[in-house]
């Protein structure tokens, strides 16, 4: 997308889009940038408010507590430091420091990290620096510690290292964007000379959607799930027509561009993207090369539910989205025919259908252009996730066998581990506040930090859930933050559970085990609150189910004549 | 291929147009930045850019200093153009 197009969209209309405060600093001029940002947001339904620091005024912004940039009050706070800058003051810099200048720079950097912390909840969005070869070395640079592209790789390598400690910081890779587009596209020589705009104006559109990628998935708008359709997609040919001998994959035909395609989803699905299949085709038949081919690198375990049949793919969709229990706006979906993508677009306007090219073997090359698979965090839950869904799923046929539900949970053997928060479940407490949108009383978003300093105040109570049943271990499914607001009463700040868990005593557990905390600190009443949001309406009538009376807008819980409720989950 | 001045001076209306989101902006030969609402640094180089990428030449900085008004752009546009015309 050409800047031309891009800023089209500032004369539309942004009033109905939720806001966003995000303030821009830099050491260059900055203006064509935030205009970028703010007509970039359009295309993604967010209306940036846009603060713009004056030219160069990082360090009196960052350091000044009453600065313009705090009163700004910002959620995002992005940090743009030009690499041309950078090769000025390299210049400045005595030889004998040139070795350390990376050392300098980055603890710079990384004291305005942290000061901007003290001041502000903002996240930061940092752009890293467009790694530039000043030709003083040539290609031998690589072998110099005192040259410039040295110097600069290491920055960009340390604030990586940097950023690993500071849950507030998020890297934008703007050296490898430019490094996609080349340097000749993303600088214009001319425009920094004349106006010191380091970035060439349709270089911009690139870096305002890596800025909007990130807000994106900070506020918890991130893609879980790929749909693969299989035929000409995941392999050449048709698998009914050709038979399994003779699909492409491998060395027949174009069979090395389809490998790549199955290696990119098979490294999303252990990276925690859950993985279906989605085709039009008998199940057997469709089933046949994941089992039997020895060349296909994804295998059925790595799929978490496979539709094959003959239904039109919006329904089926629908059927892995209902198993899968998730928005249908955290789905992508891949397939190479154009029929099939315009019908799930038009049926299913939420779902991501990004365009395929005709030649397979520019599949992957365009779908990872997409960035579609944005995340504001990583963990060791998410590498389980498909083994979690696939257990859904058997326990989604072993239901049908029961008449009683009763007896199907009874069955199950489930098993909930009660803790405080600690160290281990820290990050993914976190990351559940952030995604979590559907079962969420209150959507509060906390960072890893926030929760660090919950866990450890007198006036609150923090409680994780972990269930197991006979089918495998879910994992964290649940987290209460109880604040205590007087000798009384004891306020639910945050009741999040996942929906993988739902209908199965689990919101019953949680309620039975809030009340044992509460009373063991003296506390007479729970009060709780449902702050609605177009995502979270399945909890609307939760307080009203679980016996809690509705007063003055919120729902109390009185503590001396609730007796506990029966479930089939026992605490660990 | 060469234009004439008239011709280059509508299709430099046009872009000007677009870079500000103005459809109503006409352009004389002597109109300079003061006769125009929001003409002001950061839209003149966008405009400078997108004139250059509209008819596909280079203005080198000498050349931008000495612009007075439209005109003396058209000229130099007309000038580059009947050159690549010939060449």
């Amino acid at each position: 997308m050409l800047f031309a197009e891009l800023k089209q969209n500032l004369t539309r209309d942004f009033s109905a889009l939720p806001k966003r405060r995000l303030a821009l600093l830099g050491d260059s001029a900055t203006q064509f940038l935030a205009k970028a940002i703010k007509a970039y947001g359009y295309c993604e339904k967010i209306n940036f408010e846009v603060y713009e620091a004056d030219f160069d005024q990082l360090n009196s912004q960052i350091l000044d507590p009453n600065s313009e940039l705090y009163h700004s009050q910002p959620e995002y706070i992005v940090l743009y430091l030009s690499a041309e800058k950078l090769l000025d003051r390299f210049a400045t810099t005595p030889l004998e420091a040139r070795t350390d200048f990376a050392g300098q720079i980055t603890s710079e950097i990384e004291s305005w990290w942290t000061t901007i912390a003290r001041h502000s909840k903002a996240r930061i969005i940092h752009l890293n620096f467009i790694e530039i070869n000043d030709a003083v070395f040539g290609h031998f640079a690589a072998k110099v510690p005192s040259s410039f592209p040295f110097q600069s790789k290491r920055i960009n390598f340390e604030l990586m290292q940097l950023a690993q400690e500071q849950k507030h910081v998020f890297l934008a890779d703007v050296a490898g964007l430019s490094s996609a587009a080349g340097y000749a596209f993303a600088h214009d020589p001319r425009l920094y000379a004349t106006a010191k705009v380091a970035f060439a104006l349709d270089f911009l559109p690139a870096v305002a959607k890596a800025i909007t990628d990130i807000v994106k998935a900070i506020s918890g708008n991130v893609m879980k799930c790929l749909i693969l359709d299989l035929d000409n997609t995941v392999w050449g040919g048709v698998i009914g027509d050709d038979g399994v001998e003779n699909i492409q994959i491998g060395d027949l035909g174009m069979g090395h561009a389809f490998d790549h395609l199955q290696r990119w989803a098979k490294e999303l699905q252990r990276r925690g993207i859950i993985l279906a299949v989605c085709s039009k085709n008998n199940e057997d038949t469709a089933k046949k090369p994941f089992q039997e081919h020895p060349d296909m690198i994804l295998r059925l375990e790595d799929i978490a539910v496979f539709v094959a049949n003959w239904d039109n793919k919006a329904d089926n969709i629908k059927r892995i989205q209902t198993i899968l229990n998730i928005g249908f706006d955290a789905i992508v979906f891949v397939d190479d025919s154009p029929f099939e993508r315009n019908l799930v677009r038009e049926h299913l306007p939420a779902v991501t259908v990004p365009e395929l090219p005709e030649d397979p073997s520019l599949y992957v090359a365009h779908l990872s252009a997409l960035n579609l698979f944005e995340t504001a965090s990583f963990s060791d839950e998410d590498l389980q996730r498909t083994r979690q869904y696939q257990a859904e799923a058997a326990r989604n046929d072993f239901q049908k066998s029961f008449t009683s539900i009763d007896a199907y949970l009874g069955s199950l053997g489930m098993v909930a581990e009660v803790k405080p928060f600690d160290d281990f479940s820290l990050p993914r407490v976190a990351q559940l506040t952030q995604r979590s949108n559907q079962f969420n009383l209150r959507t509060i978003r906390y960072t890893t930090a926030d929760v660090d300093r919950l866990r450890n105040s007198a006036d609150y109570v923090t409680m994780s859930f972990q269930l197991a049943d006979k089918f495998g271990d879910h994992g964290l499914i649940g987290l209460i933050i109880l604040k205590q607001l007087d000798a009384a009463t004891a306020f639910i700040d945050t009741w999040i559970m996942s929906c993988r868990v739902l209908k199965r005593g689990m919101e019953e557990f949680i309620v039975n085990q809030m009340v044992r905390q509460a009373r063991d600190r003296g506390v007479k009443r729970l009060v709780g609150e449902y702050l609605p949001t177009s995502k979270n309406s399945m909890v609307k009538d939760l307080y009203g189910d679980m016996g809690f009376a509705a007063r003055d807008g919120k729902w109390e819980l009185d503590l001396e004549s609730f007796s506990e409720f029966k479930t089939f989950i026992r605490a660990k | 291929m060469s234009q004439t001045r008239e011709q280059v001076l509508a299709e430099v209306n046009r872009v000007m147009c677009g870079v500000f989101n103005n459809p109503s902006i006409q352009l004389k030969y002597e109109t300079t930045a003061h006769d125009v609402e929001g003409w002001d640094s950061l839209n003149h180089i966008e405009l400078v850019l997108a004139v250059e990428k509209h008819f596909k030449i280079r203005f080198n900085f000498t050349e931008l200093q000495k612009f007075k008004n439209v005109g003396d752009m058209c000229d130099n546009l007309v000038a580059k153009l009947a050159k690549a015309g010939n060449s």
